[in-house]
């Protein structure tokens, strides 16, 4: 090797290490917390290891034990959001990429505005009309929010996966004989598994992630999903700082199957991060 | 169920599935459209119309009072609508700007052909896979003047005299609340701008070099100029994603201290759940969509623009 | 082909959704199978009792040493306990603690929703119990507790005000009860006052901030004023008397601070900012707003008040303390020497466990006035009976059944310093007999007395739903003080723009 490419692996190294240290710092920092109690934690001196292996904030977590009911309903709210999200887009997708119709740029465009529309500026107005529908502290409410929420992203990358499935393939099949649903389920969307998997995920994640609407459409403690039911240890008042400790807890037992499914999934969030920003 | 016969023919004539299948197109598009319908534009037109009322959550009763609420926002400066307005757009801007550089730097940088780079990329992107709580919840706690390690490192460093809250400081909270933003969001810019570099050929950078370009020069003659669509592309989306941003710095500093990092959304939001007040909520709301069109416009600018170069 | 083995890999990863998705549900009751009650397959409406696990893990102990702040705090951790311990007693589940035995719903108990306040996990088991004790009372009653915490209770009874799902109970202070009240979204409980026997079974002035327009919106639960805490030695080592008017309070703040380990005052403008400023005001005869709900900050008192607190927590205490919340406020107390707090009483919990060795050395006293001498200020927490609850019989039962003295006393002591409001229970010997209160016998004394004539900062002249919407509305009292002491805009500006918002704020009344 040249001296200079030595140099130039030398300077990205260090460029790298200096983002990935900024990028894992926190995660350990929250990690090694959760393993140390008392005046470890607050002492004057920050320790930069545990002192030794402390379980007491992960058994003071579980003994309150309802971060294990904000998970089942963080992972059953999500998987339904997922699959809805996915049956709704890819019909969605199939009528406006396979039908020709007056007003469709109308429709995409009002997609994307819809995509950029706020959750928080619904807070009130939604609140209002659940509570006049009796949604207010349902699932099923929360889910239809989610599904809506997601639809646009997952609508605009579906769309573009369609489009890149000749017309010509299910036009044969048409003058075939075909039923329109039969060509959107056996021809569409096997050919554009790759982009619902990919949708799948960005739903999933959405849905996993999302704060405002759990938190005022939701009220009852044993509904809340791992995000708003996360924010009850966050709720201010006197002993803040002793209970970091459980906080942090609470954090890594967050952060461990989400991680999980990071890495199983990181290849497709890259594309689909790069296939078109998200919302966050 | 779904039989293995590749694709049955389509029953002629008369019947249910025939006449599904003639109206599949609205079929498909309806339950899509109904969500939407629910769950957006009813609730959204709802708010306009709530912004022409006094409506309380404190009174039952509510009537029409025109253009007041409008009024006493844009008027009233105890509401808080113009230093907010002011907030939103720093915290917009100066954040947007920050990610951006961050986010480029690190593209470049994962672009670099060198051993291990896979790795890199699924590292740097971590900041973005969790709950905003969880991530809120550990700069809380890395800030926090009593056992904080930022800020123990700021006083061993000689940058604090003394243990403070950042976080309650009125002029550092906003930059800190920034930095947490950054830290979170310059993976999305990365990862746009890193698939844009990808795609850049790599002719280009051999002419260059033959041509005797440095390293600047490369990047500011042929990466910048490719990646310019995706840049405008991902800033406009950025800056209207922030300027709704609402969760992080409801988590972080709830808009204190002193109404320092008091953006919009959680001025709306305040109005609304604190003062009593979602008629005024309303309003502040609608202010806001108006702004929110005149950014939606520059984005589907900017994408026409894009669909005419790749064409 | 390959069109096939996507889609196969399609059907099926939509089957395992699926399959998911029905596990997930079916799972809903998340800690425990159903067994006996067919409560558990129906989380969301299923009845609960209470009674069954206690916070096991989180319960502190009162007098057992811990790390700092854990017992006399509020670990919302353990707030997020109860609904779980409740479904396992809806499944018929064993998950109690050896003190509580696991009650089994028999079928057809109708359930009281109480949301409480409290996250200190003392407290939660203390209403935990209460269930349990309560539905052995009544076998047709269950207790369903649920943790909302203070700062949640607005948004929490606006939206179940709004989706007509308001709970048969909630606590609070009477400050939120009464706008809840004018929001028509709790009942009037006079003929349920009668009940308990009528005004007379309660202090007068705890009972007194619970009426609007004649009628008694709520009923008292407890009260703890907000006293001068001094620390004796520090006096006594300077040779300083205590304090008799707001210049010598100054004078001898300043005289201890010593930067950085000895400070004159911990104060919490962060949360607490009402409390000076009141006291100051009342002790020159005038008050935050006045009897016809017109704010009087604004006045030459109000002027003066504004000004000694920021000189207060700019001159005698520690950088930074304009951010300090009650928490801050009391760690600085605690482990710093410090001439005074102005604080609540659960300072002397604090105290015993983790500074035992300045106990003898706390004196508590009103602080001094210029003028005269002020009313106490006292913070008033109570109930609020929901409109539209499905169980408002069930709510004054529970009410009742809490309400005798021995019950009442598990509350009181669960954490000590608070007082109770009823006269029965304050003559009762047996409330002073508490390991922490009986190393400060005189401190309790003076708190009893303050509590028992003490009212709110802000609400001298009682509820008014215009002191509600100008001081609990927004967080301008703390905003007014950080702009003076943090970015040193003058007083009477900073005062001003503070006037124009709780002025703004009333005029919501205007309809």
């Amino acid at each position: 090797m040249t001296r200079a490419r030595v140099r130039h692996r030398l300077v990205v190294y260090a460029g790298l290490c200096l983002y990935t240290v900024m990028a894992i710092f926190p995660l350990y920092w929250l990690l090694k917390s959760s393993f140390t109690t008392g005046l470890d934690l607050i002492g004057p001196r920050p320790l930069w290891l545990p002192p030794r292996l402390d379980f007491t904030n992960y058994e003071r977590v579980l003994s309150v034990g309802l971060i294990t009911t904000f998970f089942v309903n963080s992972v059953k709210i999500a998987l339904l959001s997922t699959f809805f999200t996915i049956v709704i887009a890819s019909l969605a997708a199939y009528s406006l990429t396979r039908f020709r119709f007056r007003g469709r740029d109308l429709v995409q465009r009002s997609v994307l505005l819809a995509y950029m529309y706020p959750g928080i500026l619904l807070a009130v107005p939604l609140t209002l009309v659940y509570a006049q529908v009796g949604l207010i502290n349902s699932h099923a409410g929360l889910l239809i929010a989610y599904v809506t929420f997601s639809l646009p992203f997952a609508l605009w990358l579906l769309m573009a996966y369609f489009e890149t499935i000749p017309h010509e393939i299910d036009e044969a099949a048409r003058v075939d004989g075909a039923t329109h649903f039969a060509v959107f389920s056996r021809i569409i969307l096997p050919l554009a598994a790759p982009g619902i998997v990919t949708a799948s995920i960005f739903a999933f994640l959405g849905a996993w992630n999302e704060f405002v609407l759990g938190l005022v459409l939701i009220q009852r403690n044993e509904l809340k999903t791992v995000p708003v039911g996360l924010a009850l240890f966050l709720s201010g008042g006197p002993g803040d700082t002793i209970e970091w400790g459980a906080r942090m807890a609470a954090g890594v037992m967050v952060i461990v199957p989400s991680l999980l499914f990071f890495l199983v999934a990181s290849g497709r969030i890259a594309r689909g991060l790069a296939a078109g920003a998200v919302k966050g | 169920m779904a039989t293995r016969a590749a694709v049955r023919p389509r029953a002629a004539g008369a019947g249910l599935s025939a006449s599904v299948d003639r109206h599949f197109m609205w079929i498909g598009l309806a339950p899509a459209a109904l969500c939407l319908a629910c769950v957006i534009v009813y609730p959204v037109l709802a708010n306009i119309g709530y912004s022409f009322t006094n409506k309380s959550f404190l009174f039952p009763d509510t009537s029409f009072v025109g253009l007041k609420n409008y009024v006493d926002i844009l008027s009233d400066e105890t509401f808080g609508f113009w230093s907010s307005l002011k907030v939103s757009v720093t915290w917009t801007l100066a954040t947007v700007a920050v990610q951006f550089v961050v986010g480029m730097v690190a593209a470049l940088l994962l672009n670099q052909d060198v051993p291990g780079q896979r790795t890199f990329r699924v590292l740097l992107l971590v900041p973005w896979a969790f709950p905003v709580i969880v991530y809120a919840m550990i700069w809380r706690w890395m800030l926090n003047d009593q056992g904080g390690v930022i800020t123990w490192l700021a006083v061993a460093l000689g940058l604090m005299r003394e243990p403070r809250f950042l976080l309650g400081d009125p002029y550092l909270a906003l930059p800190t609340v920034i930095a947490v933003a950054v830290w979170y969001g310059y993976p999305f810019m990365a990862s746009t701008m890193l698939a844009g570099m990808q795609s850049i050929g790599e002719e280009y950078y051999e002419v260059a070099k033959i041509e005797g370009a440095n390293a600047w020069q490369q990047f500011r003659y042929v990466t910048l100029p490719f990646l310019k669509p995706v840049i405008v592309i991902v800033l406009v989306l950025r800056t209207i994603f922030l300027f709704n941003g609402f969760e992080l710095i409801y988590l972080l500093t709830g808009g204190g201290p002193n109404g320092a990092t008091l953006t919009l959304p959680l001025l709306a939001y305040n109005l609304g759940w604190q003062q009593f007040l979602p008629g005024k909520a309303a309003a502040v709301s609608v202010l806001m969509l108006i702004v929110l069109m005149f950014a939606a416009f520059a984005y589907l600018r900017a994408l026409r623009v894009q669909r005419q170069l790749e064409a | 082909m390959k069109s096939l083995s996507r889609r196969g890999f399609l059907m099926g990863a939509f089957g395992a959704t699926a399959v998911a998705v029905m596990a997930a549900c079916g799972s809903s009751a998340p800690t425990a199978a159903p067994t006996s009650a067919p409560a558990a397959a129906k989380p969301t409406e299923a009845p609960k009792p209470a009674g069954t696990a206690a916070p096991a893990g989180a319960t502190a102990p009162a007098g057992a040493t811990t790390a700092p702040g854990a017992a006399a705090t509020k670990p919302a951790a353990a707030g997020a306990a109860s609904p779980v311990a409740q479904t396992n007693a809806a499944a018929g589940v064993s998950g109690g603690t050896p003190t509580a035995p696991t009650p089994t719903l028999p079928a057809g108990a109708k359930p009281v929703v109480f949301w409480i306040p409290w996250g200190q996990p003392e407290r939660q088991k203390w209403v935990l119990d209460t269930g349990v004790g309560f539905h052995q009372k009544y076998a047709d009653q269950a207790l369903q507790m649920e943790f909302v915490g203070f700062g949640n209770m607005r948004q929490r009874w606006i939206a179940a005000s709004q989706a007509g799902q308001m709970p048969e109970l909630f606590n609070v202070g009477f400050q939120e009860v009464g706008a809840a009240y004018i929001a028509n979204a709790v009942d009037p409980v006079d003929d349920f006052l009668k009940e308990l026997g009528g005004t007379n079974t309660f202090f007068e002035g705890p009972l007194a901030v619970w009426t609007w327009q004649g009628k008694y919106f709520g009923l008292p639960w407890y009260v703890f004023p907000r006293l001068y805490y001094y620390r004796k030695d520090l006096y006594e080592a300077k040779g300083l008397k205590l304090p008799t008017d707001p210049d010598s309070w100054y004078s001898d703040a300043k005289a201890l601070t010593q930067p950085p380990d000895k400070w004159g005052s911990a104060l919490a403008p962060a949360d607490h900012a009402g409390e000076p400023i009141d006291y100051y005001m009342r002790g020159v005869g005038s008050a935050m707003i006045d009897k016809d709900g017109k704010v009087q900050l604004g006045s030459p008192e109000g002027i003066a008040a504004v000004d000694f607190f920021a000189k207060l927590i700019k001159d005698t205490g520690p950088q930074g303390m304009a951010n300090y919340t009650e928490d801050d406020q009391v760690k600085l107390f605690i482990s710093k020497d410090v001439g005074y707090v102005l604080t609540w009483p659960a300072i002397l919990q604090w105290m015993a466990q983790q500074a035992q060795q300045h106990v003898k050395d706390l004196g508590a006293m009103v602080p001094p006035g210029k003028t005269t001498k002020p009313t106490p200020i006292a913070s008033n927490i109570g109930f609020g009976f929901g409109k539209g609850a499905k169980n408002p019989d069930g709510a004054r039962k529970y009410v009742q059944y809490i309400f005798q003295d021995d019950v009442y006393i598990g509350f009181q002591h669960s954490i000590a310093g608070v007082y109770p409001v009823t006269k029965s229970l304050a003559a009762s010997p047996k409330f002073a007999d508490h390991p922490i209160l009986k190393q400060f016998p005189d401190v309790v004394k003076v708190g009893q007395e303050a509590s028992n004539t003490g009212v709110e900062a802000g609400y001298l002249y009682g509820f008014n739903p215009a002191n509600t919407l100008a001081l609990n509305t927004n967080p301008g009292l703390a905003q007014m003080m950080q702009a003076i002491v943090l970015q040193n805009v003058p007083v009477q500006q900073a005062v001003d723009d503070q006037v124009k918002r709780m002025n703004a704020a009333i005029a919501q009344l205007k309809r």
